[in-house]
């Protein structure tokens, strides 16, 4: 395998030059509608994502969450069954207060397709107004897939402007020298295909829903 | 790569009868165009960006070893492994036995066009996998073995019925007893049965939109959150990509990000973007347990040195395809190749050779709109010229393409000789043109010799009044007139 390398690379050299500290690289330019703040950035959120078919709430507390999940699902005859990401901040939450809902936490394949979880995220992004998760010991990546519904809690000191204050956190790994989240994804919305005459249908591969409940930054 | 594209001009005859696929393009040339008109309107920098992207590619081809270097040693160090593919069977080759590593029997795909290049589907098939593409356009060519009809919607040539005809054949094993032509039971129908094999796979094998040097991720767009189950479920994950996906950074990867949404489908994003790192890691809840990118030359390294380089550029959003009048009128699969439209027309002869591809270039009107629509700038009217010559230097041509490009050339040379063919020919269209029957003025509705092929389907306009050169000969001489006439009568005031 490394004559491929080097032959490729010796092929490549040939066509190229070497990248030395002073050539000049591009900059990076950010247009502005990713670099929004304050109250315009959560607006902009809020359009953005429910442009992308998400549904949105507001709460003025964290703790009452549970009972925004039980009233989102009853109000559309799900049933009560959660699957949780697991960082404390969803696990601290009155669940077991809540009637109607019952927490499960195998999430084998089987048992979580179909069901709907309940989880946090890293950042919602007010350019695009997609939810961005990182998976680790928290978050297994499968629980934005293989739920018809997914709900995702966002704490509104999670709201960022683009893509480039998610770079930030992933440097925030690198530059001590630690690995990224194996996966990070921006999740837009429910999953969707216009692959048959171009017309769009919902609910392609992943989650049918994508319902956000925005909660203040201090639970 | 096998390529067809010899016989592009018998099948684009056929496409131009086929009246469903008129209805398809109709609907892909005004639909996808419109909404990428709207999309970028509001994006102010869009232009902006789309010239950084062009000096962001630039600057990576530049540099394509260092940045690949790079690559490698950020996947090596977050856990994966990255193989090295001069050949499309070479890459074949090495995917196969990193299937049979882990015992593999069931493969799970998300659409890739490299893969698609490289036929890997029939080569893992040969040695016993079985392989399922999970894009939903990809699933319905794959179960009608064929190729795709655009880079982006590979099934956007058929219609519902026909969708509703090959599941309903594929599905039948799945207890399917009825047809359905409602694409929202169409999709449903495909969820199901694609969801089981997503459960079911050892492996999954995805493409890469992007490789990030910087950090070694690989980034996918998806809007059906295929490839993220792809790269999530099975216990191995393989990439299999281009050497000339990789970007610097990932600031270069946001530039990048904002142009391709909106250039392929007018979104403003893809439902999903990810990145990837590595193997799952120490705690996590999901994820393979090994992460393994195969990086396919196939010809890249050649066109790096070539005079079709900065073809190199191309991030596959297929807004040259939507654009493009030619492409609109007979469709992907007249093109012969994976990669259609004006890109599949510098792509695949520089894949394959001038002689099995050389109308491809030559199936083009150069109105320049593919160039215009470019994210990343690429002079595709420029490249496809380059093929155009060098189809003419190899003497592949037709005689009578040759035979009339030289009698040009050499009237080009003898402008005495041009001035009284033209003065002839002016003289024979008006003798074929009939006197005007209308206010809709006088044309010509048959042309003789190699002309009559220009006349079969329209009419030429008759010529009205002289050469140019004689219109500006007479120009010339009035205002010389006029002039002097002006002259002497200021020196009369003079005086």
């Amino acid at each position: 395998m490394s004559d491929s390398r080097n032959e490729i690379f010796a092929r490549l050299r040939k066509a190229s030059t070497p990248l030395s500290p002073d050539t000049p690289t591009p900059h990076p330019l950010v247009p502005a509608v990713a670099q929004t703040t304050g109250e315009a950035c959560f607006t902009q959120f809020k359009e953005k994502a429910t442009a992308l078919a998400c549904t949105l709430t507001e709460l003025s507390s964290s703790q009452d969450v549970p009972k925004e999940v039980a009233s989102y699902l009853a109000e559309r005859s799900l049933p009560g069954d959660i699957w949780c990401s697991t960082e404390a901040a969803i696990t601290s939450l009155p669940w077991s207060a809540q009637a109607g809902l019952t927490l499960h936490t195998d999430i084998a394949r089987n048992e979580l397709d179909g069901g709907t979880s309940v989880t946090g995220c890293l950042a919602a992004v007010a350019e695009t107004g997609a939810l961005a998760v990182a998976s680790g010991a928290d978050f297994a990546t499968r629980l934005g897939y293989l739920p018809d519904t997914h709900i995702v809690v966002c704490r509104l000191d999670q709201l960022v402007g683009g893509f480039e204050d998610v770079w930030a956190s992933i440097r925030q790994y690198t530059s001590s020298g630690a690995v990224p989240p194996r996966a990070i994804n921006f999740i837009g919305g429910p999953s969707r295909t216009g692959d048959i005459e171009a017309t769009l249908v919902m609910g392609a591969h992943g989650p049918r829903a994508v319902h956000i409940i925005l909660v203040p930054a201090s639970a | 790569m096998h390529v067809t594209s010899d016989q592009f001009h018998e099948k684009s005859a056929e496409a131009l009868k086929d009246e469903s696929l008129a209805g398809a393009l109709f609907v892909l040339g005004k639909m996808f165009p419109l909404m990428r008109e709207a999309v970028v309107a509001q994006l102010p920098e869009f232009d902006a960006l789309r010239d950084r992207a062009r000096d962001i590619r630039n600057h990576t081809l530049d540099h394509l070893p260092d940045y690949l270097d790079a690559f490698e040693q950020k996947v090596n160090a977050n856990g994966g492994r990255v193989h090295w593919a001069r050949t499309g069977a070479e890459a074949n080759r090495i995917v196969a036995k990193l299937c049979a590593e882990v015992d593999a029997k069931q493969v799970i795909k998300s659409k890739s066009m490299v893969t698609e290049e490289l036929e890997l589907n029939d080569h893992l098939e040969a040695q016993g996998l079985v392989v399922t593409e999970t894009d939903l356009g990809e699933y319905i060519i794959q179960l009608r073995k064929e190729k795709p009809f655009h880079i982006v919607g590979p099934a956007l040539h058929l219609s519902a019925g026909q969708v509703s005809d090959t599941f309903y054949e594929a599905h039948k094993e799945y207890g399917r007893t009825e047809k359905v032509e409602d694409k929202v039971k169409l999709v449903e129908e495909a969820r199901i049965v694609l969801r089981e094999r997503f459960k079911n796979a050892d492996v999954g094998i995805t493409g890469a939109n992007f490789l990030i040097a910087e950090t070694g991720q690989i980034a996918l767009v998806t809007n059906e959150g295929n490839a993220d189950l792809t790269a999530t479920l099975p216990k191995r994950h393989i990439v299999v990509t281009g050497i000339e996906k990789v970007v610097p950074t990932l600031d270069d990867l946001g530039v990048l990000l904002r142009l391709l949404p909106r250039s392929a489908t007018g979104q403003e994003t893809s439902n999903y973007v990810s990145l990837y790192t590595g193997p799952r890691q120490d705690g996590d809840g999901d994820g393979p347990a090994s992460f393994d990118v195969v990086l396919v030359d196939n010809g890249r390294s050649e066109m790096l040195a070539s005079p079709v380089k900065e073809m190199l550029r191309c991030i596959r959003c297929g807004a040259c395809l939507n654009s493009c009048p030619i492409y609109g009128a007979v469709g992907g699969q007249a093109y012969g190749s994976v990669y259609s439209g004006p890109m599949g027309s510098v792509w695949t002869p520089a894949l394959t050779s001038v002689s099995q591809a050389g109308d491809l270039p030559n199936a083009s009107t150069f109105c320049g709109k593919c160039e215009e629509v470019c994210p990343v700038r690429i002079p595709l009217p420029k490249l496809m010229r380059h093929w155009r010559e060098k189809e003419f230097e190899q003497h592949l041509s037709p005689t009578t393409a040759r035979w009339g490009l030289g009698v040009w050339a050499w009237l080009g040379r003898h402008p005495s000789a041009y001035r009284f063919f033209v003065s002839l020919s002016l003289i024979g269209m008006n003798a074929m043109a009939p006197a005007p029957t209308s206010k809709k003025g006088r044309w010509i509705a048959k042309l003789p010799f190699i002309a009559a092929g220009w006349t079969k389907s329209r009419n030429l306009a008759a010529p009205s009044g002289g050469s140019f050169l004689s219109q500006y000969k007479q120009a010339q001489k009035a205002a010389a007139s006029k002039n002097s006439a002006r002259s002497s009568n200021a020196e009369g005031e003079n005086k």
